[in-house]
């Protein structure tokens, strides 16, 4: 992933200054968007895909510029709340999102190269198999669950940051992603439940 | 364990392997080139139409066409962005000498001989130490909401920035408060009343540099409160021209004056100018001068390539020495200054302030002006004074809260 710089890097103004500044120059918004566009098009395209991504990344900061007035720095830092604009918007594509998911879960293990060795075949399979079953396991999390695993997998957001983003309790992005945990053990670490082989 | 309790990264409530299979699935997509521009023409036309419909003096409003076919590249508008925070990316930046109107004593140092004294003291700074540390004070002035006086307001931040893995990164801040700028305004203030909150009209007509808070802007300094950096940013070294660099690239920057200035005009030759409105030799010149005052100020970077950063500032046109100076936080130094095309027709006076003795910038200062409700001109600052800049084997003090 991209390194990003800290907000407040010294020499550099505050991303809220420049909310600031764009009540009154709106084109100072665009400094935001050069800043921030690369991290919200890498989460949004690994929810829904390069091509939607194109057009939902942008989208997020035009809803941004829109409700500029309304961001409380208070309440947390700009990027976080790019981040639940994104997924506010996101939701409005929770088909695509499922579908490509489940074609992700349907693929099937690549043939293996010939003369490869067994052992190594063999962890192909398993491999795939555990993909498989990922991909079939995020399909089904409930929405809410698969946004907050996503913005603490594609925005290294921490859970207050994901509770600002998003504008729940502490407590409700802590339970879920105590959920998503479980779920995600039981999908991937149990493997006695669903043997690599047979998963072909 | 303090350390534990307060490290409440939400990784590990996910497990990382679980985080690490996620992203192998699937997969990190990087945004085209076109998805990129064709994203930010879209926030430039809605920002546009914004300006034009609401611009708050018609002196300043641009024509449609400027904004919407700037099409400036995202490395370039990142670059100008970075590093002229109170620049519009789209305006045409000039740093071509204007004709100076003071004239001053034989007696007085040159911008280049202080350029060139403040390189010198600089190769004696430490090379390295288990942080790097920057320490800053910004400010910046805005009118009370019925521009009867100007207020200012602080922040500060330290920044430590750890390369060893077994150390802590932290950014700790500070609110300084809200008060009247200067004595004049602190009269004013008090003949309305001495108030400790303003609220502002959302509709308030504001000028250039700085607009109208969101909330009620409150008189009182905040907490000192510290934020470890962790994830992505622990692993940044800073940033140079908008682009964030890591410790391998820093190192990376050759020291000699010559090849600095090879490197960095390759970095720049690198961004596309061309099509911006801008002149791409005085934008070239511009990002050079922004991106030398980039090394001084902030990259941990080598004393040697801090100290050639200074030589190549020393041979570029349009810098002026100002003479002795007092910085924002009351400190003696050198003052230059350049001028920066903010808008079209529109200069601001860029002022740092160096000590040539260390080789240490002091502050950089930005200055406007405005009229207030009763005619009286004012000075409207916006200013960075730098506390520490460099290696420190010092640890940092943190405040009880962390996050």
């Amino acid at each position: 992933m991209r390194m990003t710089a800290p907000p407040n890097t010294p020499g550099r103004l505050d991303d809220a200054v420049l909310i600031e500044q764009s009540r009154h120059r709106p084109e100072s918004f665009a400094m935001l968007y050069d800043r921030h566009f690369g991290d919200i098009y890498r989460y949004v395209a690994a929810r829904v895909g390069p091509q939607t991504a194109d057009d939902l990344a942008s989208e997020t900061f035009l809803v941004a510029f829109r409700k500029r007035h309304d961001f409380d720095p208070g309440r947390g830092v700009v990027r976080h709340w790019l981040y639940g604009i994104a997924t506010n918007l996101l939701a409005g594509h929770r088909r695509s999102e499922t579908r490509r998911l489940e074609a992700l879960a349907r693929v099937p293990p690549q043939d293996p190269a010939e003369g490869e060795h067994a052992d190594r075949v063999a962890a192909q399979v398993t491999a795939a198999g555990a993909r498989r079953r990922l991909a079939a396991e995020l399909s089904r999390l409930p929405d809410g669950e698969r946004d907050v695993l996503f913005l603490v997998a594609y925005g290294d957001l921490s859970y207050e940051e994901i509770a600002q983003a998003l504008d729940i309790p502490l407590g409700t992005v802590a339970s879920r992603l105590h959920r998503v945990r479980r779920r995600l053990r039981a999908a991937l670490d149990d493997l006695t439940a669903e043997s690599g082989g047979s998963d072909g | 364990m303090d350390e534990l309790h307060h490290d409440q990264d939400s990784r590990h409530r996910v497990e990382p392997r679980h985080v690490d299979a996620v992203l192998h699935l699937l997969g990190t997509h990087e945004p085209s080139l076109d998805a990129i521009t064709s994203g930010r023409a879209r926030l430039l036309a809605e920002a546009t139409a914004t300006t034009t419909v609401n611009g708050p003096e018609p002196r300043r409003k641009r024509r449609r066409g400027r904004l919407i076919g700037a099409g400036l590249s995202l490395a370039m508008a990142a670059a100008v962005a970075a590093v002229v925070p109170a620049v519009l990316s789209e305006d045409t930046i000039s740093v071509v000498a204007r004709p100076s109107t003071s004239s001053h004593p034989a007696a007085e140092p040159t911008a280049r001989q202080i350029l060139l004294a403040a390189a010198v003291a600089m190769e004696k700074a430490p090379a390295s130490g288990d942080y790097w540390r920057t320490a800053t004070v910004t400010r910046w002035m805005l009118t009370d909401p019925t521009r009867s006086y100007v207020l200012e307001e602080g922040r500060s931040i330290e920044e430590w920035l750890a390369k060893r893995p077994d150390l802590q990164s932290w950014r700790i801040g500070q609110d300084l408060g809200v008060k009247p700028a200067t004595p004049q305004d602190e009269a004013a203030w008090r003949a309305a009343g001495a108030p400790t909150s303003w609220r502002y009209p959302k509709d308030m007509e504001t000028e250039n540099l700085f607009a109208v808070p969101f909330g009620p802007l409150k008189a009182a300094a905040g907490e000192r409160t510290a934020e470890r950096l962790r994830g992505k940013w622990k692993g940044s070294a800073g940033d140079m021209a908008g682009d964030s660099m890591t410790w391998e690239e820093v190192r990376a920057i050759p020291g000699e004056t010559g090849k600095l200035r090879s490197y960095l005009e390759e970095r720049i030759g690198r961004l596309e100018l061309s099509g911006s409105g801008m002149d791409v030799k005085e934008a070239r010149a511009y990002i050079l001068l922004r991106d030398c005052v980039g090394i001084i100020s902030g990259l941990p970077a080598s004393p040697e390539v801090r100290a050639s950063a200074y030589r190549i500032l020393a041979s570029l046109p349009g810098i002026q020495a100002e003479g002795e100076t007092t910085d924002p936080l009351g400190r003696r130094g050198q003052a230059l200054s350049y001028q920066e095309e903010i808008e079209p027709g529109l200069f601001s006076k860029v002022q740092l302030v160096v000590d040539p003795g260390t080789g240490l910038l002091l502050a950089e200062v930005r200055t406007n002006t405005t009229t207030l409700a009763n005619g009286r001109r004012a000075e409207l600052r916006v200013s960075t004074s730098y506390r520490a800049i460099g290696w420190t084997d010092e640890r940092p003090e943190l405040p009880a809260y962390r996050s």
